[in-house]
């Protein structure tokens, strides 16, 4: 009876229970691909990367997760995992595969979960009923002993250059194998005609992961024999890649040396990227994106000069690199200022023997919250210490 | 007074005369730098022809990629676009001016045959034809020009799982009449991509009812580019709603329903990737040809049961799943 008297109670307030009105045109969605992927060929203890463009159809914006299951769930990372999207967009997601040394070989199979929540609309409330959209791409690996060491070269260049100037090869290479690879580059530098071989150059790059790309720029020396460069005329490069002492690729290229100054060299700071403001004790990140505007490919280096209160404090130089007729280089030099107060950066780039433009940057250091409080300890300690002696004296 | 008769010239004055005339004309001739086929004195001469024969042009370096990611395959955006390049670098050794007309196909190997004109299928699912083509001269160079022909690839572009699957097509002609035809392949991924409205609206409901007689519709999309299997599955709502489990929301998926028939419909939804399974057939949609097509849909029909016992604010979740047929 106590019971019933309860429901009858309760039954009108729950009648007026609703399940969402919500929010009517909002749309969700969400795209993968390759909607399917087969890691073919790896190995025990392995490694495998590949890319996926995770989309969002719809035109209203939807928080994006990311994950795996099935037997190979343990093995994968994706990144990123967790990410917001408007509409209409897509993100590139990288994902990895590092098999356990324990593995046996055979077929694995998992699943690829890409899911996109609707985002809440501004002042939506509960009774809803949200529609998440979900795709699940198949995930294939296939273990096996069969180790494979090699490299594919996808982009060879030798620009041409000046008298008494570097050559530099660019290759693009990527390990189609399945194991680590250490890329190595033989290359002749020979007289048009094929005849005489100038110059010998022998050079090996760090280990590379399996399935990963890189760019790696050799640079062959130009003096044949001490205080004597390479004098101008046409020439041949030939160029031998190898691994494990097997040739991947063969190739002659052709360039040009011309006599000195024939070339523009030319080269500009894009950008200068510094934090606005730092705490007294930490370091400061200064990147320069550095764009090669000539003819030929040059070495530069990124010069910071830090000013304070209009007085030089410090100078800093980064790594000098090796950047392509038309390349961009980040050039990061990094700033651990001596005290605080307001920093000012003048920056430029040398590269050869020019330099780039000036760029500006600020930069306010902070002093640390116990450097405050110790100040403040030691005046009230100064004072204290003064009106003793004081009231001493007066005594 | 008999008029004076001018006196007959002698044969020998007369031949000096014309010695002398025909080495006035001869010296002139030579110091005007005048050109003649005429044969002067001991010169020989004689006027050069040369016919130069006319040749196609000749196109290198003939390469397809994707614009936006710089890659050399294509993933697909779903319902949206990709911005593909094709670009080779032409030589008509009559002058780079002699190249006219520039043309650009992109089409899936399983219907080659596709033109501008109408061949068998011209459509964005496996054919894209008379793309934008821009054609630049490169400086110092007055035999050969840059030529880029470019297409945006919809979401639909069928992958057919082999690889270099899309075809890049040049075709450049010359003033000659002249053509050349040179190519290049990519690869187009594989694309699964679903969408849908964002909420399932049910209106007010009565607790301890199972409410068969109402249901709502949500339009279920597929953007992407294969046939994909359809599942749903839905969480228990969250509290203080936690005694309406999953098995109180109810779908129905079949295709051609309209609504809810009977209760309860179907088999209960829990756990990922079960309940419901059925095919969003993107075959039957080949013939799509605006830019940017009605998506293949499906609509499915919903009802829900409320336990006593309940109230406040509910909120769940329902997952629309989609996988490779």
């Amino acid at each position: 009876m106590r019971a019933a008297s309860k429901s009858i109670f309760i039954l009108p307030i729950f009648a007026t229970l609703a399940f969402l009105l919500a929010v009517s045109g909002a749309f969700a969605g969400m795209g993968l691909s390759p909607g399917s992927v087969t890691f073919d060929n790896m190995v025990r203890g392995g490694y495998s990367e590949r890319y996926f463009t995770v989309s969002n159809p719809t035109d209203d914006d939807v928080n994006v997760s990311v994950s795996f299951e099935g037997d190979v769930s343990s093995w994968m990372k994706v990144e990123p995992a967790n990410f917001a999207m408007s509409g209409v967009t897509y993100k590139i997601v990288k994902v990895t595969v590092k098999v356990p040394t324990t593995a046996a070989n055979g077929d694995y199979t998992g699943r690829m979960l890409a899911v996109a929540r609707p985002a809440p609309a501004p002042g939506q409330s509960g009774n809803t009923i949200s529609v998440a959209s979900l795709v699940a791409g198949d995930v294939n690996i296939q273990i096996s002993d069969l180790q494979l060491l090699r490299f594919n070269v996808e982009r060879l260049e030798v620009p041409d250059t000046e008298e008494c100037r570097p050559i530099i090869v660019t290759a693009g290479i990527r390990n189609t194998g399945n194991v680590n690879v250490t890329p190595a580059f033989h290359v002749d530098i020979m007289s048009r005609d094929g005849g005489t071989i100038l110059q010998k150059y022998d050079y090996s790059d760090k280990p590379l992961l399996p399935t990963t790309a890189t760019s790696i720029s050799l640079r062959v020396p130009y003096q044949m024999e001490q205080f004597k460069c390479i004098p101008a005329g046409l020439y041949t490069a030939s160029i031998r890649s190898l691994a494990g002492g097997s040739t991947m690729d063969a190739s002659n290229l052709n360039f040009q040396i011309y006599p000195r100054g024939a070339l523009t060299l030319g080269g500009e700071i894009l950008e200068l990227n510094a934090p606005n403001n730092i705490t007294l004790g930490e370091i400061a990140k200064i990147e320069a994106l550095f764009k090669n505007t000539g003819q030929v490919p040059v070495s530069a280096k990124l010069n910071v000069e830090a000013y304070q209160g209009g007085r030089l404090v410090d100078t800093l130089t980064s790594d000098p690199a090796d950047t392509y007729i038309g390349g961009v280089q980040p050039l990061t030099v990094y700033f651990t200022p001596k005290s605080g107060g307001k920093y000012s950066l003048v920056a430029y780039a040398a590269f050869e023997d020019k330099k780039s433009d000036v760029k500006k940057a600020d930069i306010e250091v902070f002093w640390p919250q116990s450097y405050l409080i110790a100040a403040g300890v030691g005046v009230a300690v100064a004072a204290a210490t003064g009106y003793f002696l004081l009231k001493r004296k007066k005594k | 007074m008999p008029k004076n008769k001018p006196k007959p010239q002698s044969p020998v004055t007369a031949l000096l005369i014309l010695i002398v005339l025909a080495f006035s004309i001869a010296l002139f001739l030579r110091g005007g730098e005048v050109l003649t086929a005429m044969a002067i004195a001991s010169e020989n001469s004689s006027q050069v022809t040369i016919t130069i024969n006319a040749v196609a042009p000749v196109c290198d370096g003939t390469t397809v990629y994707d614009a936006d990611e710089g890659t050399t395959n294509v993933m697909l955006v779903g319902g949206s676009t990709r911005f593909v390049k094709c670009n080779a670098t032409c030589n008509d050794h009559n002058g780079w001016g002699n190249m006219k007309n520039f043309t650009g196909n992109f089409t899936n190997f399983t219907s080659r045959s596709c033109s501008q004109s109408g061949g068998t299928i011209a459509n964005n699912v496996f054919c894209y034809v008379n793309a934008t083509c821009k054609n630049t001269s490169i400086a110092g160079n007055n035999t050969a020009q840059r030529v880029e022909c470019s297409w945006n690839l919809l979401y639909n572009a069928r992958n057919t799982s082999k690889s270099g699957d899309w075809n890049c097509t040049l075709m450049v002609g010359d003033v000659d009449g002249l053509n050349q035809i040179s190519s290049d392949t990519i690869d187009v991924a594989d694309l699964l991509a679903i969408g849908s409205e964002a909420t399932i609206a049910f209106g007010a409901k009565a607790p301890n009812a199972n409410d068969s007689t109402v249901s709502v519709s949500d339009n279920v999309f597929n953007y992407g580019n294969v046939e994909m299997d359809f599942k749903v599955n839905a969480s228990n709502f969250a509290a203080p709603c936690t005694a309406i489990t999953a098995e109180y929301l109810k779908v129905n998926t079949t295709n051609g329903a309209t609504f809810l028939t009977s209760w309860p419909l179907t088999t209960a939804l829990s756990g990922p990737h079960t309940g419901s399974k059925w095919d969003i057939n993107l075959t039957s949609n080949l013939t799509v040809t605006a830019d940017y097509p009605q998506a293949p849909n499906r609509t499915t029909f919903w009802g829900i049961g409320i336990p006593g016992g309940v109230g406040g604010s509910c909120t769940s979740y329902v997952w629309f799943a989609a996988q490779i047929s």
